[in-house]
């Protein structure tokens, strides 16, 4: 995947479960679930002033909560509601390039329908990790 | 200027409280009596957190011994008894101890 640089985004083309929607915005994230910067502070008064604060592991590891870590916000405009927990594939190009194409399930997504306005959408797909 | 709490050292009995994590002393529990200017009731306490358990045991209960405190901007030295000691342990956390000395006078 290589994109000219700067690439503003148009020609960007979503497709959720086979279906194209017209998208306003993307997001795509990714953060490590597996980080943490919980620690017990055992820095004590006998160390000395720029001393490394003492720092220990907690001795319990997190329950695996299921999430990957990475997900594809969008929103978008149409009537389509997008249930939660629909699985499929999710598949994005920018500018006839493949950004993404992975196995998802819906984690959340919101219809709103207001007056003066286009119906709009939201959905945030968890992906699977590469 | 302040001064760093570091490098305090606090020990009771001869022997060192190890990573001592608070420590407070509080000098005077009651006001001076009769005619001596400073005899009184409660002469105060010293309050000591740490993570290591020098010190902190059922056989120290009750035994006086001479207090010293250094470094860090605190010098504190005396005799106290060990009133009371508390052992504490909670989910994801290390093991904490705390005492309470109460000064003689």
């Amino acid at each position: 995947m290589a994109f000219e640089t700067p690439h503003d985004g148009s020609g960007t083309v979503l497709t959720w479960k086979s279906t194209t929607y017209t998208v306003t915005n993307v997001v795509v994230s990714a953060t490590d679930p597996t980080a943490t910067e919980d620690k017990i502070n055992v820095s004590h008064l006998g160390q000395t002033a720029g001393e490394t604060a003492k720092t220990l592991d907690l001795p319990l590891a997190g329950a695996a909560s299921g999430d990957t870590g990475q997900t594809v916000q969008f929103d978008y405009i149409g009537k389509t509601l997008i249930a939660d927990k629909e699985t499929g594939t999710i598949a994005i190009t920018v500018g006839g390039t493949s950004l993404l194409s992975r196995a998802g399930t819906v984690q959340s997504s919101t219809l709103t329908l207001a007056t003066q306005d286009a119906i709009r959408g939201q959905a945030t797909i968890r992906i699977a990790r590469s | 200027m302040a001064t760093y709490a570091t490098g305090i050292t606090a020990t009771w009995n001869s022997v060192d409280f190890g990573e001592v994590t608070e420590l407070k002393v509080t000098h005077g529990g009651s006001l001076p009596m009769a005619r001596a200017s400073t005899w009184t009731l409660d002469v105060g306490t010293i309050e000591i957190a740490c993570l290591t358990t020098a010190n902190i045991s059922v056989a120290n209960y009750g035994k006086r011994g001479t207090v010293t405190i250094a470094g860090g901007g605190l010098a504190y030295s005396g005799t106290a008894v060990l009133e009371k000691f508390t052992l504490s342990g909670v989910v994801n956390d290390v093991a904490r101890y705390a005492v309470t000395l109460r000064i003689q006078g």
